[in-house]
């Protein structure tokens, strides 16, 4: 059973290494991204000790974590179904012994991997060059529920690329669905600023959507200056989008393949 | 001359029309894409100010001065995917071969992959745009007959940059079939002059301005509205792009001598 999803996982690994100018210039613009961010906060620090309760050091490694965590989540392989739903190749898992999320997850997760081991490196090289000063974690308890937060953010990313994917079945493309889920998780999702330096009504109402437990909670959580009751209430939050996404996911599925229509020969 | 204009201006406006109908046939697409521009503009925007705001000034510049610079860096970024859309759509014209049927017909190769579809949706966004730069240039209170000629001069020269990178791109797309990843990476350099350029810090912020202008592109033409820039850079500014549309122009020549067609 393991089995199957393993060798998913391997192949789905190498052929990210069979790509590797593709995947290294995706890196590189990933760095190029973040020099933009890290460089607006560090401008911001040349006249400034504190702004919105940051100091240089909290931001800058909010700055490096949210990094880290977005090569993370947001290398997904889930929005292919999308295409696989449009050319008509998605038929194949109807005729297949193959979980078909399971499938996607494996792929996933290896697409992640391959991620994780090149951000180190970048984040590693960044830090040696910029030489930020950057608070290091080492109370075990918050780095456990770093990891924690970003593995259930990962899941939450997967499930709601996974449903945009399968608006294939419906819409001609999901491209642009995903395109605008992906500048409302840079923006009110922590990967350009944390989400608590804009007025509290509107923190307070984006902190009820799913989008800022993909980068800004665990990033806020590594800082380690997120109060107890709102780390609880945060993982009550996070674990109940979960839950409906993962509801959605098999409600759209079913929805979407009996909808489904394949010919040909 | 004018009569070559003429037919040009003409074929566009098909290209135009065509492709605006096009689009118009997806509407659902159409709707995510232009609230998704529209977003990614307000998000950035809100940051600036709420940032700024708090910070009365951010390398420098004010509120206004700091807006300013994001809005002349949209105007130059807009115009240049409203009119090189068709750059992104080229890799698909060489990998089939439908890159020959462009070579064949008595319109410019060079032309028809540049501009052979206008994007309909930064044309809707380029008209706020325009009301919002006139406003701040009011706001500033820094508007007068020659740092306007000056601002429109640069914006030009910040657009043949633009222009020669699409050039260069499309020459690689013939040369090695890559374009995605060429494209989106111009996209992400050019994006870090979002923000004023003296945001960065040295040896990088020389780097962006002489060697990847993006300074240059996208910081100079609200520097030299605001008065900030000296008469020497403004004349390597304009060298400098001339040279660059020249170099782009001699490598797409060169290009099109290696291209052997995908049927061949």
């Amino acid at each position: 059973m393991i089995s199957k999803y393993w060798a998913v996982f391997k192949i789905s690994w190498e052929q990210g290494l069979v790509y590797r100018l593709n995947f290294t210039l995706w890196r590189v613009r990933s760095v190029l991204q973040l020099l933009l961010v890290y460089f607006i906060w560090w401008t911001v620090f040349q006249s400034q000790t504190q702004v919105f309760g940051y100091t240089q050091s909290s931001i800058l490694t909010y700055i490096m974590v949210a990094a880290l965590i977005r090569a993370v989540i947001l290398s997904s392989r889930a929005i292919d179904i999308a295409g696989h739903i449009n050319e008509g190749s998605v038929v194949n898992f109807l005729v297949k012994p193959l979980g078909f999320v399971r499938y996607y997850f494996s792929r996933d997760l290896a697409d992640k991997l391959l991620n994780i081991s090149f951000v180190l490196v970048e984040i590693i090289l960044l830090i040696t060059i910029l030489k930020p000063p950057i608070i290091y974690q080492q109370d075990p308890l918050i780095l456990l529920l770093f990891v924690m937060s970003a593995s259930l953010g990962l899941l939450l990313y997967f499930a709601i690329a996974f449903i945009i994917g399968m608006l294939a079945f419906w819409v001609e493309s999901a491209w642009g669905p995903l395109f605008l889920v992906t500048i409302i998780l840079e923006g009110f999702g922590g990967g350009l600023f944390p989400i608590d330096i804009l007025p509290r009504i509107l923190t307070d109402t984006l902190l009820l959507t799913p989008f800022p437990y993909l980068i800004y909670f665990p990033s806020r959580i590594y800082l380690g200056t997120l109060p107890p009751a709102e780390i609880i209430k945060g993982f009550i939050i996070l674990s109940f989008w979960i839950l409906v996404s993962l509801l959605l996911i098999l409600k759209i599925l079913d929805a979407g393949l009996k909808r489904y229509t394949a010919y040909g020969n | 001359m004018v009569t070559s204009f003429n037919k040009y201006f003409k074929v566009w406006l098909r290209f135009a029309i065509n492709g605006f109908q096009t689009q118009l046939n997806n509407r659902f697409a159409l709707t995510i894409f232009l609230i998704g521009k529209i977003l990614r503009f307000a998000i950035f925007t809100l940051f600036i100010v709420i940032l700024v705001s708090k910070t009365k000034a951010l390398a420098g510049y004010s509120l206004d001065q700091t807006i300013f610079f994001f809005l002349s860096f949209n105007l130059i970024d807009i115009i240049s995917q409203l009119l090189f859309r068709e750059v992104y759509r080229f890799r698909q014209a060489v990998v089939l071969g439908t890159f020959d049927f462009y070579l064949v017909k008595p319109i410019n190769s060079l032309y028809r992959s540049l501009m052979g579809g206008p994007d309909l949706i930064d044309f809707i966004t380029l008209i706020p745009l325009f009301g919002a730069i006139v406003f701040y240039m009011s706001r500033l209170q820094m508007i007068s007959l020659p740092s306007t000629v000056l601002y429109l001069g640069l914006i030009g020269v910040g657009f043949t940059i633009a222009l020669s990178f699409h050039i260069l791109v499309l020459a690689l797309a013939v040369l090695t079939t890559e374009v995605d990843h060429a494209i989106m990476m111009y996209r992400d350099i050019v994006g870090m002059g979002r923000f004023p350029i003296d945001i960065y810090r040295e040896p990088l912020r020389g780097f962006l301005t002489f060697i990847i202008p993006v300074g240059l592109m996208m910081s100079f033409p609200a520097k030299a509205f605001l008065g900030l820039l000296s008469p020497a850079l403004i004349i390597y500014s304009i060298v400098f792009a001339l040279f660059l549309l020249f170099f782009s122009l001699k490598i797409w020549n060169y290009s099109l001598k290696q291209y052997s067609s995908a049927s061949s």
